[in-house]
């Protein structure tokens, strides 16, 4: 399975009620209905699934799943 | 390593009456009423009067524990009384303990200070006043928290305003079987002390991605050492008495120790009253249906302390 769909994954477990359909590469997760507490689950449990460390401050980096996911894919051992 | 003797023999509880609503403060901050109720948890976060001091707090909680206990609390037999807080009186020397002893006409043999502690507060204050205890062959304490963050948090912070709330509780510790106090568990990560702090204007700030981490990574394995520390299980456990930070982080540590869900923040009609917290639910439980009960605070320092209280 991709890192992106993963996080697609960790995204419809931590968000409830999510339509995830409206959750593309690009689209902002701010509007997509996805908050700043949303957010903070949805690195945690990346850091966790990939072991990488998201830097705390540095949220607003990390504001579509593209971004994110390219972020791991970058610093993802192997 | 001997039991502790020390129990939580009595606890008083004063919560001022005035309020402020976060339903209206959400809509002036933009913020989904919704996402106030079921994330941050608090719809009303209580406010002490302009004039009050923490010692006063402290005061009106003893006041409640007085007409709870009547004759079976005698000040004159106090050992110690101890103050959890980081909102002092004044500019905080002397220290509220001291302030507060002379209010009470507390005896000379009754020692007091302060504990600089936020929302670990009153778990590691369980320790620290039934050691003292131990350590000077007392037999009683008071052990007070009063933190009124309204001293400290701008009310255009939508991180902190909607949460926050002012009260103060006493706990009477005395040797007793109900609740006897356990063993516990603590720990503190300095490097991210800055997350929640006062900042050079006096003003608190937090970071709350910040504080969601260390919650939700520390807590849980916290509270599965305070449980093989006790030789207990999850399963022999009455009640949690988490640190009702914010709905969002009770979740989150419930969800990782399997525990269900609340329905509702313990403080969503009065707020995060940092170290009187744990105190204000334990007040809430009934004694002999929570004979187990698992306590963890957690927060400023970023630290956290848990602890097994039970009944013999």
């Amino acid at each position: 399975m991709s890192v992106e769909n993963d996080i697609r994954k960790i995204i419809s477990d931590a968000v409830v009620g999510l339509d995830m359909d409206t959750v593309t590469r690009n689209a902002l997760f701010a509007d997509v209905g996805i908050d700043s507490l949303d957010i903070a689950t949805i690195l945690l449990e990346a850091q966790e699934k990939f072991n990488v460390e998201i830097p705390e401050g540095q949220e607003d980096d990390f504001d579509t799943l593209g971004k994110l996911a390219a972020f791991i894919e970058d610093h993802v051992d192997g | 390593m001997e039991n502790n003797p020390f129990s939580v023999a009595g606890i008083g509880v004063y919560i001022p009456e005035s309020r402020l609503d976060n339903t209206a403060r959400a809509e002036r901050f933009d913020y989904d009423p919704a996402s106030l109720r079921d994330k941050i948890g608090v719809l009303q976060t209580a406010r002490k009067a302009p004039g009050e001091e923490t010692s006063d707090l402290c005061v009106k909680a003893l006041e409640n524990l007085t007409h709870k206990m009547g004759d079976a609390l005698d000040l004159a037999e106090i050992d110690l009384i101890v103050v959890v807080t980081q909102h002092p009186d004044g500019c905080g020397l002397p220290h509220t303990s001291a302030i507060l002893h002379g209010k009470l006409n507390m005896p000379k043999t009754c020692f007091a200070f302060d504990i600089s502690l936020g929302c670990s507060g009153y778990v590691s204050a369980l320790a620290t006043v039934s050691g003292h205890l131990m350590a000077i062959g007392g037999q009683s304490a008071l052990l007070f928290t009063a933190d009124p963050y309204s001293k400290s948090l701008s009310e255009g912070d939508k991180n902190t305003s909607m949460i926050f709330g002012d009260a103060a509780t006493v706990t009477l510790i005395t040797p007793g079987n109900s609740w006897k106090i356990g063993r516990f568990d603590s720990g503190t990560i300095g490097q991210k002390a800055d997350a929640l702090e006062r900042d050079t204007e006096g003003v608190l700030r937090m970071n709350g991605r910040a504080v969601f981490n260390f919650c939700a990574l520390n807590v849980p394995p916290s509270i599965h050492r305070v449980l093989a520390l006790n030789c207990v299980e999850m399963s022999d456990i009455d009640s949690f008495a988490l640190h009702p930070g914010s709905k969002y982080i009770v979740d989150t540590i419930s969800k990782r120790l399997g525990l269900p869900k609340p329905e509702s923040l313990a403080c969503a009609e009065y707020g995060n009253t940092v170290s009187s917290s744990i105190p204000i639910i334990l007040n809430g439980l009934e004694r002999l249906q929570n004979r187990r009960i698992i306590v963890s605070g957690f927060g400023v320092g970023l630290g956290w302390a848990s602890c097994l209280l039970y009944s013999e």
